[in-house]
């Protein structure tokens, strides 16, 4: 029940292939959120399995049933878009009734069904109203409400929140992963901001160009990234990359010539593999004179209250970014040292393979 | 705050002053451009349509000075059976000719609306009819109709068919009259390709998500969303058809032929005017029609609350 | 009016006709040239015509304006033709610009007698055309209370035209003097031609009138009348008239199994010309009709497109009706005005006068229209007589001259389009059966009456 399935499935835009063979599996009641940069292809293949863009390739299947020729409306999926998409011409009533109307339900339960949708989403109150007369994040709600009140299979959400304001945001966020809990409902949602979907995704999706990058929980891609770019797009602010070479004893040679022991022991391959190192921003810190590996001038110190970024241009021309206490000292145009420690640090081969 | 006071009040009078000098500077040259337009519509169209007024309660001789007659020319026309024979003639044409032109402009226009390819060409060659004189569009549709030697009947006589006598039938004729009508299509598909266009994508996915039924979408949700466009016309549908003359005159002539089954009220009027050289008859029955459309347009206007969705509004 | 043309060479074509309606559209917008011009210099409308009509009329005008050291002289041809001309006509005349002369093809009386046109009455008195040169019951159709508003300076004559050929081909004598003197003996011989295959009329011999401007002809020879000018009364519900449109419909009726559809599908029985709106051909030119009623303007359009498929055509006196005891004949005549605002009236009318006599010959000779004054003396056509020979030409002449002697009083209401049209609609319910003659003709009566009335009142 509710499962959604993706067998090398392809989308062309004239002869530019958009989708590139995906293949993925979203189980029952899990909520999967497909990120990505835009222009990935995330919207294309949430809008594939909603039916509302064809299949070139490959097969959809939803509950085990192959879905690629039938009707949107016949697929058990419901969808959020990012515009709301509410019949402007209706109350919220008829927008959330619509769809019951038409298939057929008889008055008395359309009515219950309605009203129960609406006290879960607590927009009872603007039932009666037009879209134009409510806010942004009502109309948002009445659009999620219009979607549950089908209990669809499947819920599809596309960048539904991205037309909201920050706080509105972070409500509707906490008010969507509510939702999963208590409907049990298989979803997917697509965004292009990587803390929605840190926050909401029991896996993510990363998507570049129409290909999986990775798939995996929050933490698997935060911590155990499987290419350069999945390092350098989840997580924020994004991931340190420093450039360095083998060592003759396996050891870290960075560009200013300092020598560091990687934790797991050796750097496999020969001595001068060139490679990239990754580094989240918490695990750099500033250190007393002689005892950082890097030196470099603060270029710019954002002020957070309790933590501050800072960026950091070093003796080589390459940026940083250090994530410090809120009362970290150092100001703007400072000369300071830099300690790394290379706990859950990356390795990546100029291809951008992950290799350690 | 004692001194403050009197001059925190000036400069809040300064500033509406301003602004109410700049949007006078701005009213002044917005009338300035329209007052081109201005001034065609009172020679060509106020001044006119007072004249018509007057004359219309007078007898009016081609030289020399009208004459006051009152109410006179009214209760002439009143007792023309003429005007009534084609007043009802106008009144069926456009009972039957609208809506048919409004669902034919709206298939047309849902087609349209679904051509990606070449969709610039179909536009333009839908547009053309519109801007071909109605004279020659109707001496063609003479000569396609013709009983005799017509493309028209001889195709539907090769079908098995037995044509009508499209013009020489007075129970065809009218009905002819309104298959002439519906011809250039151009305008009233272009305003529904507009309002079509204006749907927002998604508000048709998520009608494509709701029912699977391609009618449920068109009847729920594209027709409500373009009721604006068939207010526009519906009215401007109406006030054309009841103001029917060219295609009339050139099958019907003067008399309405044949049996004065195309004898429209536009036509009683122009040969009053023309051909009886009855001025005040003529002005008479036009002041009449205008009265007519203008409240038949009122109530339609009246009616339109309720069913016209408008964007702006939020109920 | 009808479709058909008049006094013009060559049919009414298609062409013409979308021609004709084009200029309309553009009066809205008169050429400078259509409008008033300088003193001396004459301005001259034609209501349509053929671009050969239009040549001769541009030659009178300058060969007049030269020899009469006026100035240079404009001839507008084209501007649309029945109502629409009119509308340009009145529109040029309430701006205070109209043109110094202008031709009419419909009676000058309705506009006359709404001040549109300038009685002539004094200008006549001291010249050559004087009121007792032209025939009275011509010039009745340019009078109204009095006054004399325009002249009909040409004429088409009115007679039955019949195909010599067809007729010995049933063994019938051909010539003049033999041809049915009364409606009775013409409709029995009408059956000896007329020939149906099913619903298909294949010819025919002759066929009740359906042309409402002839049709105060037709009401004359039964001994009737459709306008009495002497009383201002209408006439159309008399019983002359009454019993002529009994016979007539009896007669479709019996040889024409009662539908004129069928007749008008099958060609242009009606008239010598093509049908302008079912572009049928006339059956009279073509040899499959023995012989209908026309004006003498198609001694010039007949040897134009569609030539017959005969040579030998000739004219009889129109058959008199079973209450009638005389024959009559009619017109169409060419009537030329001098609006009121023209800028030369003098030249204008000594135009006219000019035209009246002298022009009216040459123009006779390339399109047969008939000069009315009675100092014209009628001279054969040379078209007929390279046709048909001096002598046919000569006796035609002389035929035409007899005719148009007895010419009966019509185009004389001061309500004439209005009569017209009254009658037009009367005979369409009475052929289409949507009415009964009487009353048919009573409701036309009534309303003539009425509108007559109302002009006369003004």
């Amino acid at each position: 029940m509710g499962a959604v399935q993706l067998l090398g499935v392809q989308k062309f835009f004239g002869t530019m292939e958009v989708i590139k063979g995906i293949d993925l599996r979203v189980d029952d009641g899990e909520l999967v959120v497909f990120v990505g940069p835009s222009g990935c292809g995330k919207s294309t293949l949430l809008r594939m399995i909603a039916g509302l863009e064809d299949v070139d390739g490959g097969e959809v299947l939803i509950s085990g049933v192959e879905v690629s020729g039938l009707a949107p409306a016949k697929r058990g999926v419901a969808m959020v878009f990012q515009n709301y998409a509410l019949y402007p011409h209706m109350s919220a009533y008829d927008n959330l009734a619509y769809g019951l109307r038409r298939s057929g339900m008889a008055r008395a339960d359309v009515d219950s069904r309605v009203r129960e949708t609406a006290a879960l989403l607590q927009i009872t109150d603007l039932l009666p109203r037009r879209p134009k007369a409510m806010s942004g994040g009502q109309r948002q709600r009445v659009a999620i409400g219009r979607a549950i009140v089908r209990k669809p299979e499947v819920f599809l959400f596309d960048e539904p929140l991205s037309n909201l304001d920050a706080a509105l945001r972070v409500e509707m966020r906490s008010q969507i992963a509510r939702l999963h809990q208590e409907l049990k409902a298989t979803m997917i949602f697509v965004t292009h901001d990587q803390v929605e979907a840190m926050t909401l995704a029991d896996r993510i999706v990363v998507l570049n160009s129409g290909r999986v990058e990775q798939v995996g929980t929050p933490r698997e891609v935060y911590h155990n990234p499987a290419n350069l770019f999945v390092a350098s797009f989840i997580g924020s602010p994004a991931m340190n990359l420093l450039p360095i070479t083998r060592g003759e004893d396996g050891s870290i040679l960075l560009e200013s010539g300092e020598q560091m022991i990687w934790p797991g022991g050796k750097i496999d391959g020969p001595p001068g593999r060139a490679l990239t190192l990754g580094l989240r921003p918490d695990r750099l810190s500033l250190v007393g004179s002689d005892q950082g590996q890097i030196s470099g001038t603060v270029h710019l110190a954002e002020h957070l209250g309790d933590e501050t970024i800072l960026h950091v241009q070093t003796a080589a021309g390459r940026a940083l970014t250090l994530k410090c206490d809120g009362d970290a000292p150092a100001r703007l145009g400072d000369l300071v040292q830099i300690g790394l420690d290379l706990t859950g640090a990356c390795l990546f081969d100029p291809d951008g393979r992950r290799v350690q | 705050m004692g001194k403050s006071t009197p001059s925190g009040q000036a400069g809040a009078e300064t500033l509406p002053r301003r602004r109410r000098r700049a949007g006078r500077n701005e009213a002044r040259a917005g009338v300035l451009f329209a007052l081109p337009w201005m001034i065609g519509l009172a020679i060509f169209t106020a001044i006119p349509l007072v004249l018509t007024f007057y004359i219309a309660q007078a007898r009016f001789q081609i030289t020399g000075a009208p004459k006051w007659v009152g109410l006179q020319n009214y209760s002439a026309i009143w007792a023309d059976p003429a005007v009534w024979t084609s007043a009802q003639n106008t009144l069926m044409f456009a009972m039957i000719s609208v809506p048919i032109k409004l669902v034919l402009a709206l298939c047309l226009a849902l087609l349209l609306n679904r051509v990606t390819m070449l969709s610039g060409f179909y536009r333009t060659v839908f547009y053309l009819p519109f801007l071909m004189p109605a004279v020659a569009g109707s001496i063609v549709f003479i000569l396609l109709l013709n009983p005799v030697a017509g493309p028209v009947n001889m195709m539907l006589q090769a079908m098995g068919l037995s044509p009508p006598d499209w013009l020489l039938d007075p129970k065809a004729a009218l009905w002819t009259l309104i298959l002439l009508s519906l011809w250039p299509l151009g305008v009233e598909t272009l305003v529904f390709l507009g309002g079509l266009q204006n749907i927002p994508k998604d508000i048709s996915e998520a009608a494509d998500l709701d029912s699977p039924r391609g009618w449920h979408k068109l009847v729920w949700i594209t027709i409500p969303l373009i009721t604006p466009m068939i207010l526009f016309n519906l009215v401007t549908g109406i006030i054309y058809s009841f103001q029917v003359f060219t295609q009339a005159l050139v099958i019907g002539g003067t008399t309405g032929k044949p049996a004065e089954a195309t004898l429209m009220y536009m036509v009683v009027l122009y040969r009053a005017a023309f051909r009886y050289f009855n001025m005040g008859h003529a002005a008479a029955m036009a002041t009449v029609l205008f009265v007519v459309v203008l409240l038949l347009t009122l109530l339609i206007f009246r009616t339109a609350r309720s069913w016209v969705y408008y964007e702006g509004e939020s109920r | 009016m009808s479709e058909k043309t008049y006094a013009v060479p060559g049919s009414i074509s298609r062409r013409r006709f979308l021609h004709g309606s084009a200029a309309a559209g553009a009066i809205m917008a008169l050429p400078g040239a259509t409008l008033a011009q300088a003193e001396g210099q004459l301005l001259l409308w034609l209501p349509g015509g053929s671009d050969l009509f239009c040549k001769i009329h541009t030659g009178l005008l300058e060969g007049f304006s030269s020899s009469a050291n006026l100035g240079p002289a404009t001839t507008v041809c084209g501007l649309g033709q029945d109502t629409e001309f009119t509308q340009a006509l009145i529109g040029s005349i309430t701006a205070g610009s109209p043109p110094d002369i202008s031709m009419l093809w419909d009676s000058p009386v309705s506009l006359g007698a709404q001040g549109a046109f300038m009685p002539l009455d004094e200008m006549m008195k001291n010249s050559k055309i004087g009121i007792d040169t032209w025939p009275a019951g011509l010039l009745s159709s340019c009078q109204f209370k009095g006054n004399t508003y325009g002249l009909p300076v040409t004429a088409g004559v009115y007679t039955m035209w019949y195909n010599e050929e067809l007729l010995e081909s049933k063994g019938i004598p051909s010539d003049r003097a033999s041809f049915p003197k009364t409606w009775v003996e013409m409709r029995k011989l009408s059956k000896e031609f007329t020939v149906w295959d099913g619903d298909t009329l294949v010819s025919a011999g002759f066929m009740p009138n359906r042309i409402p401007e002839t049709m105060a002809i037709w009401s004359a020879l039964n001994g009737g009348m459709l306008f009495d000018e002497a009383n201002l009364k209408y006439m159309l519900d008399s019983e002359q008239n009454i019993e002529m449109m009994n016979f007539f419909l009896e007669w479709l009726d019996e040889e024409y199994k009662g539908d004129v559809n069928l007749i008008d599908r099958a060609g242009n029985f009606k008239e010598a010309y093509p049908d302008a709106s079912s572009g049928l051909g006339p059956a009279f030119r073509e040899g499959r009709q023995a012989g209908l009623i026309s004006g003498s303007w198609l001694m010039g359009d007949i040897y134009a497109d569609p030539v017959p498929t005969f040579t030998r055509w000739n004219m009889a006196p129109i058959p008199v009706g079973p209450s009638g005891t005389t024959a009559v004949s009619g017109t169409w005549p060419n009537w030329f005005v001098i609006p009121v605002g023209s800028k030369n009236p003098q030249a204008a009318f000594d135009y006219l006068s000019y035209l009246a006599i002298e022009g009216s010959v040459e123009w006779y000779q390339q399109i047969p229209d008939v000069p009315t004054n009675s100092q014209v003396s009628l001279k054969a056509p040379n078209s007929l007589i390279e046709n048909r020979g001096a002598e046919f030409a000569d006796d035609l002449t002389a035929f035409l001259a007899t005719q148009a002697a007895i010419v009966t009083p019509m185009w004389n209401s001061p309500s004439q389009s209005f009569g017209n049209d009254q009658m037009a609609r009367a005979m369409e319910k009475i052929y289409t059966k949507a009415a009964s003659v009487k009353d048919a003709l009573s409701d036309a009566q009534s309303a003539a009456q009425a509108e007559l009335d109302r002009v006369m009142a003004g």
